[in-house]
């Protein structure tokens, strides 16, 4: 499996990781508002999703008509995965610790989308220029 | 070329804030308050085994079984030492939840159940009250966010033993009433 095949999937399964926290978010969301005045879901976070998914929409359009990727780091896939795993790890200990339960997954998916919507932007950066035929 | 330093630079600045981030959040996990120290007071001890010894001079076996149950009640959530709130509270019953159960099995006069039914929601607010401003203190004492304020459990152990009184207080009052009789 080459660099930029194994960049995909590794894409891909950032995606996956996120759409899985956005799932888990949205099934077990505490309340939007706690104690009346500490607001959990953010204008940001809302607004990081929606451009993430715009995104992640330009990336697979560009990249379906283009089939080029330039050089890519793989590492950074990686550690965007590992970045989740952990912040949800911790999340959950938080949550052990915590009266009001998701408090914190609440509060930290806006850290992990904006990381996710730094990816996106290099993963489109990456995507190469369609060759032009040469004329003989 | 300049796409190229400008993909490390978004490289770079990812992972310096994964790291930021996960070590902020390993720093505010560590530094979560959990216990607090509280201890009963001896003068409250001496009275609760006071009242126990004098549970034996209610002559009706209904009554002194409501009664047992609201010093069990004062005893499951009594603290000594060091306490997680959130253990000790989480699903406490109130002291409230006692009270119908009490004036059925005594069968008491309306105005001993006037005289009591104040004694019964002083005690609740006196302590239960301050218990569940605890709960919000202690939730907000988990410093989750670098941006925001913490406030550490406020409950030490004056306000704990004069507030606490308030349980023993009743039970007292109640062993009276039913000492003196209809």
């Amino acid at each position: 499996m080459n660099n930029k095949k194994l960049y995909l999937y590794l894409y891909y399964a950032s995606l996956f990781v996120t759409a899985l926290m956005m799932i888990l978010l949205l099934v077990k969301s505490p309340a939007k508002y706690y104690n009346g005045e500490y607001e959990l879901v953010s204008g940001f976070g809302i607004l990081a999703c929606i451009i993430n998914v715009i995104l992640v929409a330009v990336f697979t359009v560009l990249f379906g008509i283009r089939k080029k990727l330039d050089k890519v780091n793989i590492l950074f896939p990686a550690q965007y995965i590992l970045f989740t795993l952990i912040v949800l790890v911790l999340c959950h200990l938080f949550n052990n610790k915590l009266l009001i339960p998701y408090v914190h997954y609440s509060y930290y998916n806006v850290f992990i989308l904006f990381n996710y919507t730094l990816l996106n932007i290099y993963s489109i950066l990456s995507i190469g220029k369609k060759r032009r035929r040469k004329r003989k | 070329m300049m796409k190229e330093i400008v993909k490390k630079y978004i490289f770079m600045v990812s992972a310096l804030f994964s790291i930021v981030v996960v070590c902020m959040m390993i720093t505010s996990y560590k530094a979560a308050y959990k216990e607090i120290s509280l201890h009963d007071t001896n003068i409250n001890k001496v009275l609760l085994n006071k009242y126990k010894n004098e549970l034996s001079t209610i002559k009706d076996s209904d009554c002194k079984k409501a009664v047992e149950e609201i010093v069990k009640h004062y005893e499951d959530t009594s603290y000594d030492g060091k306490v997680d709130l959130r253990d000790k509270y989480f699903n406490g019953k109130s002291i409230l939840g006692y009270t119908l159960k009490t004036f059925d099995s005594c069968n008491l006069t309306d105005e001993q159940k006037g005289i009591l039914s104040s004694n019964f929601i002083t005690s609740s607010i006196q302590f239960e009250e301050i218990v569940n401003e605890l709960y919000f203190q202690y939730e907000l004492s988990v410093p989750d966010s670098w941006t925001r304020s913490t406030l550490k459990p406020t409950m030490d152990n004056v306000r704990y033993r004069i507030n606490r009184s308030s349980h023993l207080d009743l039970i007292g009052d109640l062993i009276q009433v039913l000492k003196e009789g209809k």
